[in-house]
């Protein structure tokens, strides 16, 4: 019985994990007229969760988008960031995937019916306005993107019999060179 | 408890809730509600603590057994095979039902998501999703119609369907199928408009190669149908959401059913082991409080806790043991006083000048005192390297030989003799008393022997007697002699005044002095008789020959009357049949004269078969004599007669001292006196 009870354990451990090694993202970053602009697109996702968003499961990613300042002799600082939630629903009976994108206070919507397009307008951040450098002082910085998956909705009660199953399947992190800021 | 130790569990407690805490919260991640979490949280930590404190109690409980095994503590036996009874009893079941229940769990949830559970909901929305496609493609092909033809709004209301024609300019609306259809691409969509959906298609109207218009035809889907789809896709939904948490679904059904088992067996493990505690634990207080009742603390009492059959074992423990403590303070102070009595008997035994000697039924010495060592001259030892054997290697005395050859035939009790022995060379006279010691119930254990050296007294005795002889002599000398010299003096008077009744004086005055010198030598013949002792003559007599021969003698004498009363049966005994016959007569005598009028005299013969001893009884129902006389009696010339000698009990003390026997008297009832004479009916002199 203690070897069966350790085995659930182990099982239950292995089963919760998040699937970091699965995914990865691109970033990019642009300045322009006293802006920084970041792009950035998540490649690798995993085939289950493909195949849940097409059971019809709503998925969300939430993208933070981060300057962050290096200091030398201290741990590094958060600057500024803006954060991004990207909601996908596939209808399974009207076949067609609903997407939503909170930013900031803005609610955008959109419906499409192909895979790729719904995926792609998911994983892919344009052009995100981070900062404008005036307000920015001297120094490192570097921009970071993270990324979690989380499972939006469990019926209540699993929702609570299965505490144990983290809302976060899978995450990434991404940070770009340091670069310098002078003025 | 004590307070380092609670203060330590306290500790451990709130290190284990925080790590609990850190370990959910990390698993309960940020997505749920504060008050879900907080419940969770609160229900996770009160199991998690509860099956701890579980643990922790039957964890101690078990080592407390084992380390109570391993040092042999009364009553582990019992819990161990109670303890192991109860566990086999409901852990094989318990496993047995858990394996049997996680597997039809799994099963079932297997089953749950099987191909064929999922098929109706599949074919449900294959079916809804088929609705909607044809009813798009109807929408689309009416579209595409009215967009070729002139007549086109007619047609549309025909059908039962809205048909709007947007121009290129003057349109608002900014969605993908507007869009699609003035880019030159037929397109249809769904729509939501309250509880209602409507489903869309826009077709282009080319006039010259350009969209200028386009046309949308609307069909809009009643509620109940979309209620009805909807309901279809969130089962479905739901469904696919669970079939996506299938594996910790089980997982969380195998943990749950593994902590009640584990709850389960706990629970059953503690309850044995406080059973097993509950009924060894008074057992183990009885037997610890026995093994202190053991090493003698008598102020052992054990709480009494319960009503049952252990509870009154208890009771009657604590009494047994309250009656033992008790006993014991009455045996120790009855020791104590017997021991002072010790103290005072020994202090006794060591100054008085009787010897005392205790001798068991082996004839070995339990007690011996300093007087008896005195006497036989031997050193003060310990008596218990001493035998009766050794003792009378001291001792030589025909007297004593005698004594206990008879003593070994016959059965004795309180017995004394008076015996000559000779002890380092000297001669001493002894008293001595012999008694059988007896135990409660009869038994014979042993001998006491109780002896005084009568040889200094009976020296004193014997220069007082001759001194009272010497006084009393004198005495009877004198008298005779003042008579004589009276007379001589008047006869010498009469003389030499030439009296004319000399003759007359002459005669009286010689016959005076014959007469007193007459007495004078009456007085010595007796005493030389007594001093002249004839030896004794030995012979097997009838002792009633003797008392008739006597009694005959007092016959004739006027108001006397002299009874006799001899017992039948007495055998012939051994004495000196004229001796005896001789002190009977002389004790007869001074009854005869101690008796007034009416006058009576017995003269009984008795016979001790058990000890062999003939008692001779001569009783008068005289005056009696005065108690201070009673030591001298047997003194020579010792008399309360004017007229007597003295001599003749003196001579019935000698014959009966002859014949190793006794002779005391004592009061008669209820007048006179009585002397007894007891004389061993063996003799071997």
């Amino acid at each position: 019985m203690v070897k069966s009870f350790t085995a659930a354990i182990i099982l239950l451990f292995v089963t919760c994990l998040p699937v970091y090694a699965q995914s990865s993202i691109l970033l990019s970053q642009r300045t322009e007229n006293g802006e920084i602009f970041v792009s950035a697109r998540l490649h690798g996702l995993p085939d289950t969760f493909i195949q849940e968003v097409q059971n019809g499961i709503k998925k969300e990613i939430e993208y933070n988008v981060e300057l962050m300042r290096t200091w030398k002799s201290w741990l590094d600082e958060y600057v500024e960031g803006k954060t991004v939630i990207r909601t996908i629903k596939y209808d399974v009976i009207k076949k067609q995937y609903h997407l939503t994108s909170l930013e900031g206070r803005y609610i955008y919507e959109k419906t499409v019916k192909n895979l790729e397009d719904a995926l792609d307008w998911l994983t892919k951040l344009t052009d995100i306005r981070l900062v404008r450098i005036d307000g920015l002082q001297q120094g490192r910085y570097y921009v970071r993107v993270r990324m979690e998956s989380r499972r939006i909705k469990l019926p209540p009660l699993f929702k609570v019999l299965l505490f144990f199953v983290p809302e976060v399947e899978f995450s990434s992190s991404k940070s770009s060179p340091v670069f310098l800021l002078n003025k | 408890m004590s307070r380092s130790r609670i203060v330590a569990i306290t500790l451990a407690s709130l290190v284990l809730v925080a790590v609990v805490t850190a370990l959910e919260l990390e698993f309960l991640g940020t997505g749920l509600p504060l008050l879900g979490r907080l419940g969770i949280f609160v229900f996770i930590n009160l199991s998690v603590l509860a099956l701890l404190i579980l643990v922790f109690f039957v964890g101690r409980t078990l080592i407390k057994l084992y380390l109570e095994r391993k040092k042999g503590v009364s009553g582990h036996r019992f819990q161990t095979k109670l303890v192991t009874i109860f566990v086999l009893l409901v852990s094989i079941p318990g496993i047995v039902l858990f394996v049997l229940t996680s597997r039809i769990v799994t099963g079932t949830i297997e089953r749950l998501f099987t191909i064929q559970s999922q098929a109706p909901l599949e074919s449900s929305v294959e079916i809804a999703a088929e609705i909607y496609e044809k009813e798009k493609a109807r929408v689309l092909k009416l579209a595409l119609k009215l967009a070729k033809q002139k007549n086109r709004i007619k047609q549309a209301f025909d059908e039962d369907l809205t048909v709007t024609i947007l121009k290129s300019d003057s349109y608002t609306e900014n969605s993908e199928l507007i869009k699609n259809a003035f880019a030159g691409k037929p397109d249809t969509d769904i729509i939501a408009e309250n509880k209602e959906e409507i489903v869309r298609a826009a077709a282009p109207v080319f006039k010259e190669d350009r969209v200028t218009q386009i046309v949308v035809v609307e069909s809009r889907l009643s509620s109940a149908l979309v209620e009805n789809m909807r309901m279809v896709r969130t089962a479905f939904e739901e469904y696919k959401s669970l079939e996506s948490i299938k594996t910790p679904l089980k997982t969380v059904y195998f943990l749950a059913l593994a902590l009640v088992t584990m709850f389960v067996i706990f629970i059953v493990l503690w309850t044995a082991l406080n059973v097993a505690k509950g009924i060894t634990g008074p057992i183990q207080a009885l037997a610890e409080a026995t093994r202190r009742v053991a090493e003698g603390r008598f102020d052992t009492e054990i709480p009494v806790t319960s009503n049952d059959e252990i509870g009154t074992l208890t009771q009657a423990f604590n009494q047994m043991v309250n009656e033992l403590k008790i006993g014991r303070q009455r045996l120790k102070s009855a020791y104590a006083d017997v021991d002072s009595k010790r103290l005072i008997l020994e202090g006794i035994m060591s100054n008085i000048a009787t010897g005392v000697i205790c001798l068991d039924n082996a004839g070995n010495v339990l007690t011996i005192n300093d007087a008896a060592c005195n006497i036989l001259g031997i050193p003060q030892q310990d008596p218990s390297n001493l035998t009766s054997r050794d003792l009378l290697e001291h001792i030589e005395s025909e007297e004593l030989r005698e004594i206990l050859r008879n003593l070994r035939k016959r059965e004795f009790s309180g017995k004394s003799w008076q015996l000559k022995a000779t002890i380092k060379g000297e001669s001493a006279i002894l008293r001595l008393f012999l008694a059988n010691l007896k135990d409660t119930e009869g038994n014979p254990t042993g001998v006491l022997v109780v002896f005084d050296d009568l040889t200094e007294v009976v020296k004193a005795q014997r220069a007082y007697a001759w001194q009272e002889v010497a006084r009393r002599m004198t005495h009877e000398i004198k008298n005779p002699l003042t008579p004589i010299k009276l007379s001589a003096e008047r006869l010498l008077k009469k003389h030499r005044e030439g009296a004319a009744d000399l003759d007359n004086v002459i005669e009286a005055s010689l016959l005076t002095i014959t007469n007193e010198v007459e007495a004078l030598r009456s007085m010595v013949n007796e005493f030389s008789r007594f001093g002249k002792m004839p030896d004794l003559k030995i012979g097997s007599v009838h002792i009633r020959e003797v008392i008739d021969e006597v009694s005959n003698l007092y016959q004739g004498y006027k108001d006397l009357s002299v009874i006799t009363l001899v017992e039948n049966g007495i055998p012939p005994v051994r004495i000196d049949r004229e001796q005896i016959k001789r002190a009977l007569i002389n004790l007869l005598d001074n009854a005869v004269e101690a008796v007034e009028r009416n006058g009576k005299i017995w003269l009984n013969a008795h016979y001790d078969h058990e000890n062999k001893t003939l008692r001779l009884i001569v009783a008068d129902n005289g005056s009696g004599i005065r108690p201070e006389d009673r030591d001298r009696l047997f003194l020579p010339h010792f008399s309360t007669k004017k007229s007597g000698t003295g001599l003749g009990l003196a001579i019935v003390n000698k014959i009966v001292s002859d014949h190793h026997g006794v002779i005391h008297v004592e009061d008669n009832t209820p007048a006179g006196i009585r002397f007894v004479l007891e004389l061993p009916a063996i003799q071997n002199v």
